[in-house]
């Protein structure tokens, strides 16, 4: 009777999860769409609402191409391995307070160990698939999780710190009084950076930086296999965006409305940013990405830590308000420093350049000086 | 025809000369090309080296403008070598020639003197079959290696060279720029990036990438050879000749008047411009005037498709970078551009609208109000572009201080247009050298200061706010008039003579030499293609620079491939 029960939630989960999936699909091409003047899907269904179901449909109906060259058994075993963690992680996640998978007592690090086996994935499609464009995406991919990983948890460090528990349900009802994105905006600020990296969403979407590196890990796959990268990637996007509402956003406290409902408007809500994001901005270079995580977000993210003891042995308005600096601190940091980005660089090429330009600019005068005596030697001929 | 053609060309026109002939003259062997009056300088095969020098060193040619060969009739045999040289400093300009025999067809390479003479010989090369001597990289640039002949030469029979059905499976196994002999052709390489790049310490195995030609994101067909170590770029090399259409070839079976649509197809991003400067040398040949309602026809369109090509490398410049909205925005804008070319030439791409003597047909008033009213809003359009990128933090990080191009890189390759006005390298021919109608239209040249993808990215917005102004000014400054010359003739037939007129494209100076043997097809008809001498000076841009930046910077130069490989 329990394994019944067990398969028949395991079926129901799969099924929210991948109807949700199907959504976010639809909202990136429609938001995306409107942000950019058009309109995006139109044809399939009521503006395009079946244009994913087409998707999978037209994916399904494609040859499944293993390149002659691959490692055989992890070409065809890397989707699998990058697809399952994404169903997995809903094993432990509360959608409201009593319907909830497994509820473990280390939930979100539990989340967050099933979450980091995605890059192992990518990483295998990469190498396995013996082209040098997958293979600089997958390797891009496991530096980009290592690196971003490390300062996500340390910024949810704070969050468990003030709900005392590391269990999702716990934590949400920590925040029934005040969400967390007030107590810990800088927090949240390094957990929204962080995921877009964990997410492999602009501007952090290196590994398959179609501009690079043509389609990044999954260059090679095909048909199904693509499917199952594709949807994997949109499954985290949803995951990530719920894992964000509970830790940050009071998960599924709301007046009125039913707990359900305030959770996915407010996942939508985070999901709209991520696309926002990606409408929005380019993309950073690897490095630029590596500094961006070592040396600005892991040091901020204990400087969080920090922050958030010193509010516990204090109280609440002190937190708030080192919290609120601590932001509009880095926030100015990273401006100045994109505002600034290159200026040893430029000055220095100014330096180098400058020579030729003056030398250029002195031959022009000196043209100008000539013409202008022709000038006005025509001009007292034609006197 | 039996005597040498470029005899013939100078007997035949001995006219006005310009002030650099009598600079030269007695110093040089000095005649004077064409009816324009190029001071064409004659010089022994022995003394080319010696001569290129002192013209170098002593009177400043410093820059290779043009490098091509004039085949002379196969009953005669041999061919004339034509370097075109550019002094910066007034503009001036000097041919030199020189003779070659049938039975030595070689001579010494220029490309110590300017290194822009090694991608302009190995096409004379690939074109001709000119050897010359002490070439670093002396290969094919625009066909295959396997190639048998070399169609430019007059001697060349279509149908009887070509390629045979086992030379295609050869080239097809040994596909790639690693040929045969394997790592030896790619030592042979010339590698110009430096080692300097990276740690040493930290140094791994080296990485080659081919990016392109069916690379998503080459612009094209470009190809770049890339040595990589981890993600540093360690050499770069361009190399092209997948779009060859042999155009100069087809022109020559062409009547001049049919070589217009041929010569649009080669920059298909501003076909107006390429027109033009074929209009220009034609003109020229044929002692024509364009009307003066033509003139100003002429600069409109040259200037909104210098807009309408800008749009295109500003949406490169944004997916280069992972940015995908700009695309968008930019297209909304260009639509507009392209309806009126629509309306006026009845295409939107491939125009074949200018004439001899003017232009095809009028501008209707409709779209010319409507035009007027667009542009008045441009300068609006073009504050929202910048919204998106210019004061981006990331792109300015992906931007600022890479692909650093410096001026003496400039002068070797010959760089021209956007690319070298982003170095603060003042030369715009608009206003140097004003063609058309520009010398009634004053032109503003943006300069930049760094010489990095970030200066050159402001330029070329500053260069659409720009061109949008001279458009306006043009279609208000319009006067009344025919918009075609009377009396052209039906049929051309230019006498003998030769005629070299430059433009400035979006993309930097691009000529057109016309050499016409008094019949009704051309000679030979050659294109300076600006963005071929950009492309060239690439590896030097990507030094210090990290795999995420080539395309960017390959960007900036903003390549067209259709205009390149031609």
């Amino acid at each position: 009777m329990s394994i019944l029960r067990t398969l028949l939630g395991i079926v129901i989960l799969t099924v929210i999860v991948l109807v949700n999936t199907i959504v976010v699909m639809w909202c990136e091409r429609k938001w995306m769409g409107h942000m950019q003047s058009r309109r995006g899907p139109m044809r399939t269904g009521w503006h395009g609402l079946m244009q994913p179901f087409a998707d999978a449909l037209k994916l399904l109906g494609k040859e499944d191409l293993t390149p002659a060259a691959a490692d055989r058994r992890l070409f065809l075993i890397a989707p699998l391995i990058a697809f399952t963690p994404s169903l997995l992680v809903y094993a432990a996640m509360p959608w409201v307070a009593d319907f909830t998978g497994v509820s473990f007592d280390v939930g979100i690090f539990m989340i967050f160990a099933i979450a980091a086996i995605f890059p192992v994935g990518m990483l295998l499609a990469g190498w396995s698939s013996h082209n040098k464009y997958s293979l600089i995406g997958g390797f891009r991919a496991a530096a980009q999780q290592i690196s971003y990983e490390v300062p996500m948890i340390l910024a949810v460090m704070g969050v468990i710190m003030l709900a005392e528990s590391l269990q999702l349900s716990d934590i949400v009802d920590s925040q029934a009084g005040v969400w967390n994105v007030v107590t810990q905006p800088f927090a949240f600020m390094l957990f929204f950076i962080g995921m877009l990296a964990e997410l492999n969403r602009t501007p952090f979407d290196m590994p398959e930086a179609e501009s690079e590196l043509v389609g990044g890990f999954n260059t090679e796959y095909s048909s199904m296999r693509f499917a199952l990268f594709f949807v994997a990637e949109y499954v985290n996007v949803f995951t990530w965006s719920l894992i964000c509402v509970l830790l940050f956003f009071g998960g599924w406290n709301g007046p009125l409305l039913p707990d359900i409902a305030w959770l996915l408007a407010k996942t939508y809500l985070i999901v709209f940013a991520i696309i926002w994001v990606r409408a929005t901005f380019p993309r950073v270079r690897v490095d630029q990405l590596m500094a961006l995580g070592w040396k600005l977000l892991l040091p901020a993210a204990l400087v969080n830590v920090l922050i958030t003891a010193v509010g516990m042995l204090t109280n609440v308005l002190v937190l708030v308000t080192l919290e609120v600096a601590a932001a509009i601190a880095l926030f100015l940091l990273i401006s100045w420093l994109g505002e600034h980005a290159g200026d040893k660089r430029r000055a220095e090429a100014r330096t180098r350049i400058a020579l030729g330009v003056s030398r250029q600019a002195a031959g022009r005068s000196a043209r100008k000086t000539r013409t202008d005596a022709t000038a006005a030697e025509t001009e007292g001929v034609s006197a | 025809m039996s005597e040498s053609t470029a005899t013939k060309l100078t007997t035949a026109t001995a006219t006005a000369g310009s002030a650099v002939l009598h600079e030269l003259d007695g110093v040089f062997d000095v005649d004077v090309l064409g009816p324009g009056g190029i001071a064409c300088a004659r010089t022994g095969r022995s003394d080319l080296l010696a001569v290129a020098r002192t013209l170098r060193d002593s009177y400043g040619f410093g820059h290779l403008d043009l490098l091509t060969a004039i085949d002379n009739p196969p009953d005669v045999g041999g061919l004339d070598m034509l370097y075109g040289l550019v002094r910066r400093d007034d503009g001036e300009q000097v041919m030199l020639r020189v003779a070659l025999a049938e039975d030595s067809l070689s001579v010494a390479t220029l490309s110590a003197i300017w290194p822009a003479a090694n991608p302009l010989e190995r096409e004379v090369y690939d074109l001709y079959g000119v050897h010359f001597e002490g070439h670093p990289f002396l290969r094919r640039l625009l066909l295959r290696d396997d190639f048998d002949g070399h169609p430019l030469r007059k001697s060349y029979v279509m149908g009887e060279h070509g390629v045979s059905a086992e030379q295609v499976t050869d080239a097809v196994q040994s596909h790639g720029i690693v040929g045969p002999e394997g790592d030896a052709t790619v030592a042979a390489f010339p590698f110009v990036g430096t080692e300097k790049n990276g740690d040493p310490s930290l140094r791994s195995q080296r990485l080659i990438l081919n990016v392109g030609p069916q690379h998503p994101s080459t612009h094209g067909v470009l190809h770049l050879y890339l040595v990589l170590d981890g993600e540093s770029v360690i050499a770069a090399q361009p190399t092209h000749g997948y779009l060859h259409r042999c155009i100069e070839k087809l022109c020559e079976s062409r009547s001049y008047k049919a070589c217009t649509a041929l010569i649009d197809r080669c920059d298909y991003v501003s076909g107006f411009h390429q027109e033009l400067a074929y209009m220009l040398a034609l003109e020229e040949l044929l002692g024509i005037e364009p009307t003066p309602k033509a003139d100003y026809i002429r600069v409109l369109m040259s200037e909104l498709v210098r807009i309408s090509s800008h749009h295109t490398w500003f949406t490169a410049a944004g997916f280069d970078t992972g940015a995908l909205t700009p695309f968008l925005y930019a297209f909304i804008d260009r639509e507009e551009i392209l309806d009126f070319f629509e309306a006026v030439t009845g295409a939107r791409m491939m125009f074949n609208y200018f004439r001899p003597g003017g232009v095809k047909d009028d501008i209707q008033p409709e779209a010319a109000e409507r035009l007027r009213a667009w542009l008045k809003r441009f300068d609006a359009s073009v504050d929202e572009y910048e919204a998106m990128l210019t004061g981006n933090e990331i792109f300015r990080a992906r931007t600022r201080g890479v692909g650093i191009l410096t001026c003496k890189d400039i002068e070797d390759w010959s760089v021209t247009g956007p690319l070298a006005r982003g170095s603060g390298y003042d030369i715009d021919l608009r206003r140097d050298a004003p063609y058309a109608a520009y010398d009634r239209i004053p032109v503003n040249v943006p300069l930049g200061t760094s010489g990095d993808t970030f200066d050159r990215y402001v330029i070329r917005v500053a260069e659409m706010r720009e061109s949008a102004r001279i458009a306006l000014a043009a279609l208000d400054g319009m006067p009344e008039g025919p918009h075609l010359a009377e009396g052209v003739p039906r049929n051309l037939r230019p006498p003998v003579g030769a005629a070299y007129r430059k433009v400035e494209s979006p993309r930097g100076e691009l000529g057109v030499l016309v050499v016409s043997d008094g019949s009704d097809k051309p000679w030979r008809l050659k294109v300076r293609s600006p963005a071929l001498s950009n492309l060239h000076v690439a590896p030097y841009m990507l030094e210090d620079c990290k795999v995420g930046d080539v395309i960017p910077v390959v960007g900036s130069i903003d390549v067209v491939m259709g205009e390149i490989d031609r």
